[in-house]
């Protein structure tokens, strides 16, 4: 049976502090965006973060809808406008700085999982109206907590299903959460959670176990949803995960800690005990709904989700973004239909670069251009793949690693499974390969296909 | 609608279901999409890494690693080759690369300015185990001779 712990209380509050916290990301992300250096070669997304008046009208627009969901104003409406404010700045930030700011991500996941849970709760009082418009908003926000929930389970699950896609058992097994420790950690923290930071890094066992822990907790996370008790125990450990987090390697997650203990905890039980008073708000819920309500008004939803998850899997081909802005992946790399062609004129810029050839330590596989990703080589050694894409200087919306007079140079590890390259020898390679077209840059024309 | 299609159902069912297509809708969406607001798959560190861990300090004359940002107007002479220094070249290992990123941008964003009064490393710090997975006591693989001058705290001291 799904209870919450906040059954029978007006969830006002969890709406509320819903709409605080995300009004709260979008100012930072915000201000993070008014106060960052001029982006000339920014383009799509990273328009509105570049012009102050349009950043200013998204953020405008986005703080008072969400004080109007806040308020309980036409919340479905006023919570989606503040959810499209939030994907529009998160996303221009993301395409400046060249990676997302998750932090922040969590309001608007829950944010997904009300509207959601409304949208369902909407379609339902349609076909089965209530005795009530107090009973109809109290059923309405009893989904969207639900709804809401939901989605803060799936950030853990989701957490945990990437660890296990990609490294398995060796996740745990592995030095990770001590390699994680020692290179987040200050050098200069003389604090007390430094000293524990170092007192764990320093016990392979511990550090191993408690990586198994983190794991099982956040593909256990769905227990969540199934009692209150559950709610409370889950929801206690989210939160000290997140605690051990922050004390371990300095990554905060305040948003996700305030917001699960928003979500878990029955506040207005423990407001009222701390009061010595009686709970007093006794919010009328429809006991049963009619089937044909059910699935006439959530079918639709939960068929609508599914659709958009698989439309996504099938159409979106934008890979995770790479945590370095300088040595990003370069997304549109490697796009089918495209036309790979290896024409003179690139080749006497590279100096007659071409399959066999050796790059400093590596060996060229491939070597091919086109209009739309520039030139690609594929190098190879003892196992080890990596890309090189040479651009024409500011054709890519990123920061290259390395430039050339005219030309930006961008590393990416190969799609297929490669032992991971050390920076140095990254470093070292870009070098050699931009080493090639500076002294031919000046020489050999400009390429046709980049004339285009 | 006829009559099994009218027939109740608890509305705490319903709201396990609600919940449980949340869950699978945002699982499925931000497997596909990755990292697409609000959507993400939280990939980060979800990797293996390799055999030793680093990170970039400051190391001025008296051999003590500081932060980096606890020092300004940094200027720097060229990176070193990897060969100048055994410690740099042991091999794959782990670094935080946005840390990195964000570190060398603070770093040359004093390139307008006057260097510093201080000699001050920039130095890889680098953390091998051992086969027991027990941290090794770090060394340093500099990558970087540079100016840089330490910053006074609100006190009067340095931070």
């Amino acid at each position: 049976m799904m209870r919450s712990t906040w059954d029978h209380a007006d969830r006002a509050p969890l709406r509320i502090g819903l709409a605080v916290v995300a009004a709260g990301d979008l100012l930072s992300l915000v201000q993070a965006l008014w106060t960052a250096a001029p982006a000339p070669q920014a383009r799509g997304l990273a328009l509105i973060g570049t012009n102050l008046p349009a950043l200013a009208a998204v953020a405008g627009l986005g703080v008072l809808a969400l004080a109007l969901f806040g308020a309980g104003k036409w919340q479905f409406r006023s919570g989606l406008v503040g959810l499209i404010a939030l994907g529009l700045v998160e996303e221009s930030h993301t395409a400046i700085w060249g990676g997302p700011k998750r932090a922040y991500f969590i309001s608007g996941t829950l944010l997904v999982g009300w509207l959601l849970g409304l949208g369902c709760a909407y379609a339902i009082k349609a076909r089965q109206p209530l005795a009530s418009k107090e009973e109809g908003r109290a059923f309405a926000e009893y989904l969207a907590d639900m709804g809401a929930v939901g989605c803060l389970v799936a950030v853990y699950v989701d957490a945990g299903i990437s660890k296990l896609v990609a490294s398995g058992p060796a996740w745990f097994l592995s030095d990770n959460l001590q390699s994680i420790v020692l290179s987040l950690r200050p050098v200069e923290d003389d604090s007390l959670s430094g000293a524990v930071a170092v007192w764990v890094a320093a016990r392979p066992t511990l550090a191993h176990t408690l990586s198994a822990l983190g794991l099982v907790m956040q593909l256990t996370a769905p227990l969540y949803l199934f009692s209150r008790r559950l709610r409370l125990v889950m929801g206690s450990l989210f939160i000290f995960f997140h605690l051990c987090v922050k004390m371990l390697v300095h990554i905060s997650y305040s948003e996700a800690i305030f917001l699960g203990a928003l979500f878990t905890y029955p506040w207005p039980q423990i407001i009222a005990w701390l009061r010595h008073k009686a709970p007093t708000v006794e919010l009328p819920i429809p006991e049963n709904i009619k089937r044909s309500a059910l699935v006439s008004g959530v079918g639709p939803w939960a068929v609508g989700a599914l659709a958009v998850a698989a439309l996504a899997w099938s159409v979106v081909t934008r890979p995770a973004h790479s945590a370095i802005p300088q040595a990003r992946a370069i997304e549109v790399m490697g796009q089918q239909g495209q036309t790979r062609e290896y024409p003179g004129d690139i080749r006497a810029l590279l100096s007659g670069l071409k399959p066999g050839d050796a790059v400093g330590t590596f060996v060229v596989g491939e070597v091919w251009a086109s209009g739309q990703d520039g030139i690609v080589v594929v190098c190879a050694r003892k196992g080890q793949r990596a890309t090189v894409q040479i651009a024409p200087k500011g054709r890519q919306p990123f920061v290259a690693p390395q430039t050339s007079q005219d030309y930006d140079l961008f590393y990416r590890q190969a799609a297929e499974p490669s032992p991971a390259l050390a920076q140095l020898d990254v470093d070292a390679l870009l070098t050699v390969l931009r080493d090639r077209v500076a002294q031919n840059e000046r020489v050999v024309p400009r390429p046709a296909l980049f004339a285009r | 609608m006829n009559s099994s299609s009218g027939r109740p159902i608890s509305v705490q069912w319903v709201a396990m279901i609600v919940a449980i297509t949340a869950t699978c809708g945002y699982v499925g969406i931000a497997r596909a999409v990755q990292d697409l607001y609000p959507f993400s798959s939280y990939t980060m560190y979800a990797g293996v890494h390799g055999t030793w861990a680093s990170r970039l300090v400051a190391r001025p004359k008296d051999g003590i690693a500081r932060e980096i940002k606890n020092f300004d107007h940094w200027q720097c002479q060229d990176e070193l080759p990897a060969e100048a220094n055994r410690t740099c070249a042991v091999g794959e290992g782990f670094r935080i690369d946005y840390m990195e990123a964000a570190t060398m941008q603070y770093v040359n964003s004093f390139h307008n300015q006057a260097p510093g009064d201080q000699e001050v490393d920039l130095v890889r710090r680098v953390w091998q185990f051992d086969a027991q997975g027990v941290p090794l006591p770090a060394q340093n693989c500099i990558r970087r001779h540079c100016r840089a001058q330490r910053i006074a705290d609100d006190n009067g001291g340095q931070r």
